[in-house]
């Protein structure tokens, strides 16, 4: 009842605002700017750019760790913390980007 | 988006958004228009950065809401206290006065938020979701504002004896 009271009041009370000159002082104004810039998809150089930091960062990865596997009595607990912890920071990017794709 | 595409946006969003403004500045046309530029302009500059992940008229509500934020900061003018006085519509009838005087006294009695918040839900039919984008604000604290501008509104509109 409130709310219907409220609604009615606001239906009656709506203005009609006429145009009056607005709009085309507002283009005559608009003519004056620049035309805004197209945007430029950076999409392809950023998936490029980190694809290639990716296998770099990948192969790097590999060799080290296969270096820590072959001698795996020189594995400190430093390493195996961050071994740890990278693996953590990448399950939790990967939660991130199916987060942020839904 | 280009030139033609926002020229009919504008003549398809000039009216609810000038009247948004104007009730927001408590029937200060000419200070309400000039905000309305601001924010097309605004809109027009930045149109690349409109993603259309909301509706085109949500995206210019926020811009004309954060320059009515900007604006009020800058000057301060429009306190609830001044609403009343600020009522200088140009060319209307008495009986369209009457009612704009109605209208900004009872909007008058509230809160800038809470005037946001009713103003874009009753008289521009914004969904909640609508509202969140444009004021920024939870989803939630907009239910709030809502609910507490529907008390103070009701108790006023019980006062100056408005039924229907």
């Amino acid at each position: 009842m409130k709310d219907d009271n409220i609604k009615m009041f606001f239906d009656e009370h709506k203005q009609n605002i006429a145009d009056d000159g607005f709009s085309s002082r507002l283009f005559a104004t608009l003519d004056c700017l620049p035309e805004p810039k197209p945007k430029t998809d950076k999409t392809p150089f950023v998936m490029v750019i980190s694809i290639t930091i990716g296998v770099i960062l990948f192969f790097e990865g590999l060799s080290s760790v296969g270096v820590v596997f072959t001698n795996y009595k020189s594995a400190t607990p430093e390493i195996i913390i961050s071994v740890f912890f990278t693996f953590c920071s990448l399950l939790a990017l990967g939660r991130y980007a199916i987060k942020d794709n839904a | 988006m280009n030139r033609a595409e926002f020229e009919k946006e504008v003549m398809l969003n000039q009216e609810p958004l000038r009247r948004f403004l104007l009730n927001l500045c408590g029937g200060n046309a000419s200070l309400s228009d000039d905000i309305a530029q601001e924010a097309f302009i605004k809109a027009y500059l930045n149109l690349n950065s409109f993603s259309g992940k909301s509706k085109f008229s949500t995206w210019l509500f926020r811009i004309a809401y954060n320059c009515f934020c900007d604006n009020k900061r800058v000057s301060n003018r429009y306190s609830s206290e001044e609403l009343n006085e600020r009522t200088h519509m140009a060319q209307e009838s008495a009986d369209a006065k009457y009612k704009n005087q109605e209208l900004y006294m009872a909007l008058s009695k509230l809160g800038e938020k809470e005037r946001t918040a009713i103003l874009l839900f009753y008289m521009e039919d914004k969904s909640l979701k609508d509202i969140s984008v444009i004021t920024g604000m939870p989803e939630n604290t907009v239910k709030s504002h809502l609910s507490r501008a529907r008390n103070n509104l009701s108790t006023h509109l019980n006062t100056i004896g408005y039924e229907r």
